[in-house]
């Protein structure tokens, strides 16, 4: 009972507790990725931005210097002068130190330039910056050579290549880069190195878990940064789908998530508006995900939590209540048993509580006043019949006996039944007069019925057969004095003493269970159903008539509550039953 | 005469003293009656020339000086006060015992409790003072009628006799009797009345017209379960049993 009112309780507060925490999920749920797609696509977005400016930073600080430098007519000429004349001469001399001069003064001012190459078409030479003029078919780095011929002028181009300056030293990786010259037919070609311009771009990632990539419109990878073991750039599926996606952009910025080599990524693009650059930024999906874990852990110890507080409360105010109900209940049985707290019961905990106390104490009240109403009236009649008894006293009476006791022996010489008549009636005299609130044992009753059986017996002889069925058990179980007696004589005044031979009265106490059955059965003339319900309400609201009855029945109420009273059961010509229980062994 | 201890008796009703004085067996108890009075005062008047009174028998309510009263004043003597008054009262009993009187009596005075009440004083007596043996059975002797008498009262009286009662009738203790009954009809007192009983029930058995609960309440049993028990120890068959043998199996009962 406790556990289904308990697991009901449960069920309603976790639903009003989860309500509120399901709506909040379901918010986060839809709002937050949306939040941090768009913080995703910001940062992506910043970085495209970062990368753009900071590459045309690097291109046009060392291509549009050199552009400017061959736009000037004069060293165009001087340039095409030098390239073209084998003479070595003073004004050569001054040529050459001037224009490579230039050339450094540029190339020095940045630490991730390696090299700028001056080339006109048709020349046999061409001007490194490392090496002065130099002659192409001899020079150790020719594989910009074909590069340069595709470079036109709307448009730098990049390529990945490697220079070995010495056949023995290990070559170095460099970007270069591409332009026609505007007012010369040649190319300017600056040679980057390619470590130092992959670490500034790894520098400008926003996280660590974002991924730069430089392509060219023709699809071929330029730079992935960063350059390190376990990257997206080791895996070539991933770059294959990757470049075939962003070189399609032929657009400004675009974002979007992808799926590449089964796996999903935030993936930002940009073509570059000088170069044939296109730039990538990659992030994985899975982060997406990490930044929401967090949040949904924090949520899911909340609901747990939440669960647990539910829990403890449900169980509480479960057990609480039925502690309430146990209370309320023992209460009204109490009432019934005649037991009312003395003290004020406990302060109301809510308004229901406080209805249900105020019932609780006008039934208390209503009841208690009944009981001490029925008590008064019941010790008022108790006065009275006590005033009657006084009225002839004690010591008159047992002289009396005394001295026909004795007188009846001297006459007649010895005992005869008289004395025995004497002896019985003495006997029950002295028992009634015993205090009538006081218990005595079963075991007395019965003795001193048995006495008023025998004197019965010498009245109606063998008219009248008694027999008494008493468990043996049952005889020390105190009861409240002279119920029995009433009923036999009930039973020989209604039934049996109209009968000529042949009446019987069975007398029966007998335990079942907890509780102890008394009845007292005739085979009389029985009651007439008149004059039956005449003394069932005869019971509860004595009258003059039958009093012994309702005396009878009254203190047993009184004693154990209603569930002792009298029941009589009668049938014209069968006979007549009057049975009752009390609890067996209280009070 | 010295053999019995002298009692004397207060009451201020003739009639209850003197059936106290010839009603009992005194003299089988080994007491006699040496005076009595109707008040307190009297007794005490009595006592200052009389030192060889050993038992004071009275009555509480008196007038002059009632019973405690004169208890209180005996309390230091050697003599034993023994109080009776009417049916229960409880400060008159309370203020006997803080007089450290011997008994306390109820009126009416059942026969068997004066008697056993007396039986108990004499063995105390004989302690205190010494005295040897029971004079009271070997000096006493009974009339030869008083068997007889018994069990006559037995064979007409079976349904609800006693000893006490058989002994108040022949005028002895039913201490006394009851050996007196063993001696001289070499069975007991109960055992006899049991077996008056059982053939008076196989009496009665044998008519088929008579139930058997009534057959029980006629030979004294008020639960008829009690008196199955007792005739199934005493002939190990139950009475059933023992009429349907007798009756030839034709059960007309039930």
């Amino acid at each position: 009972m406790l556990h289904t009112y308990f697991l009901k309780r449960l069920r309603q507060y976790t639903l009003l507790l989860m309500i509120p925490i399901l709506i909040l999920l379901a918010g986060i749920l839809i709002l937050y990725p949306s939040s941090v797609i768009r913080s995703i696509r910001q940062e992506s977005a910043d970085s495209m931005i970062r990368i753009e400016e900071s590459v045309d930073t690097i291109i046009s600080d060392t291509v549009y210097q050199h552009d400017l430098m061959t736009n000037n007519p004069q060293l165009a000429l001087s340039l095409r002068k030098l390239l073209g004349t084998e003479e070595t001469d003073y004004n050569y001399y001054v040529l050459t130190n001037s224009i490579t001069g230039l050339i450094r003064s540029v190339t020095n001012a940045h630490p991730y330039i390696m090299s700028t190459y001056l080339q006109l078409d048709g020349y046999g030479r061409f001007f490194s910056s490392r090496d002065g003029v130099s002659n192409i078919e001899t020079y150790y780095d020719r594989s910009w050579l074909d590069d340069a011929k595709e470079s036109d002028l709307e448009k730098l181009i990049g390529r990945r290549r490697m220079i070995a300056e010495y056949s023995y030293a290990s070559p170095v990786e460099v970007l270069s880069i591409y332009q026609r010259m505007t007012t010369l037919k040649g190319t300017i070609v600056v040679n980057l190195y390619y470590k130092n311009f992959l670490d500034k771009l790894s520098a400008l990632r926003s996280q660590d878990e974002e991924e730069f990539f430089v392509f060219d419109t023709r699809g071929e990878l330029l730079i992935a940064a960063p350059e390190e073991p376990g990257r997206s750039c080791e895996n070539p599926r991933f770059l294959e789908e990757l470049s075939g996606a962003v070189t399609g952009n032929a657009g400004p910025l675009s974002a979007s998530f992808l799926k590449l080599d089964g796996r999903y990524y935030w993936v930002s693009s940009l073509p570059d508006k000088t170069s044939d650059f296109i730039y990538a930024s990659v992030l994985p999906g899975s982060l997406l995900l990490q930044e929401m874990r967090s949040t949904l852990l924090v949520f899911a110890l909340l609901t747990l939590l939440s669960f647990a507080v539910v829990y403890t409360i449900a169980r509480k105010v479960t057990k609480d209540s039925f502690d309430h109900i146990e209370q309320v209940i023992s209460l009204f049985s109490d009432a019934e048993k005649g037991i009312y707290p003395k003290d004020e019961p406990r302060q109301a905990s809510d308004e229901y509580d406080l209805i249900l106390m105020n019932v609780i104490r006008m039934f208390l009240r209503t009841s208690f006043l009944d009981q001490q109403l029925e008590l008064h009236k019941y010790q008022q009649e108790a006065a009275e019949l006590q005033a009657l008894q006084l009225q002839i006293s004690p010591h008159f009476t047992s002289n009396t006996l005394q001295t026909l006791d004795f007188e009846v022996r001297r006459q007649l010489g010895k005992p005869t039944i008289i004395n025995r008549i004497i002896k019985d009636l003495s006997d029950i005299l002295r028992y009634s007069l015993g205090s009538p609130r006081e218990m005595v044992m079963l075991e007395d009753e019965i003795n001193t019925l048995k006495k008023y059986i025998e004197i019965q017996k010498v009245r109606f002889g063998d008219r009248i057969t008694f027999y008494l069925e008493i468990d043996d058990d049952v005889l020390s179980t105190p009861v409240p004095r002279l119920i029995l007696q009433p009923l036999i004589e009930n039973s020989i005044a209604h039934g049996v003493s109209q009968m000529q031979a042949g009446g019987f009265i069975k007398i029966r106490v007998f335990r079942r269970g907890d509780v102890l059955r008394f009845s007292v059965t005739d085979n009389g003339v029985g009651i007439e159903p008149e004059k039956l319900r005449e003394l069932k309400e005869n019971l509860s609201a004595p009258s003059g008539r039958h009093v012994g009855l309702a005396n009878v029945n009254r203190r047993l109420v009184l004693t154990y509550g209603d569930s002792a009273a009298l029941k009589i059961m009668s049938k014209q010509g069968w006979g007549c039953a009057i049975v009752f229980r009390i609890p067996a062994g209280s009070r | 005469m010295s053999d019995y201890y002298k009692i004397i008796i207060a009451d201020d009703e003739p009639r209850i003293r003197e059936g106290l004085i010839n009603l009992f067996p005194w003299s089988s108890l080994g007491f006699e009656i040496a005076a009595d009075f109707s008040n307190g005062q009297e007794v005490l008047n009595y006592l200052k020339d009389h030192d060889d009174v050993d038992v004071i028998l009275t009555d509480i309510q008196m007038p002059v000086m009632d019973g405690i009263g004169l208890s209180a004043r005996l309390m230091e003597h050697h003599t034993k006060v023994i109080c009776f008054s009417s049916f229960q009262n409880f400060d008159y009993a309370q203020s006997a015992i803080r007089n450290h009187v011997y008994d306390y009596l109820i009126k009416p005075i059942k026969y068997e409790d004066l008697v056993s009440c007396f039986e108990r004083l004499k063995k105390d007596l004989d302690a205190e003072r010494g005295n040897s043996g029971a004079p009271s059975l070997s000096s006493v002797s009974a009339p030869d009628s008083v068997i007889p008498a018994v069990v006559s009262y037995i064979e007409s009286n079976y349904q609800d006799c006693t000893l006490e009662e058989a002994a108040s009738m022949v005028f002895l203790t039913p201490s006394y009797l009851s050996s007196l009954f063993h001696k001289k009809q070499g069975i007991t007192f109960s055992d006899y009345l049991q077996q008056v009983r059982m053939a008076r029930a196989c009496e009665l058995l044998r008519d088929p017209e008579i139930r058997q609960y009534q057959i029980a309440a006629l030979v004294g049993y008020d639960n008829p379960k009690n008196f199955t028990r007792a005739f199934k120890a005493y002939y190990q068959m139950t009475p059933q049993a023992y009429r349907q043998q007798m009756t030839g199996g034709k059960e007309s009962e039930k």
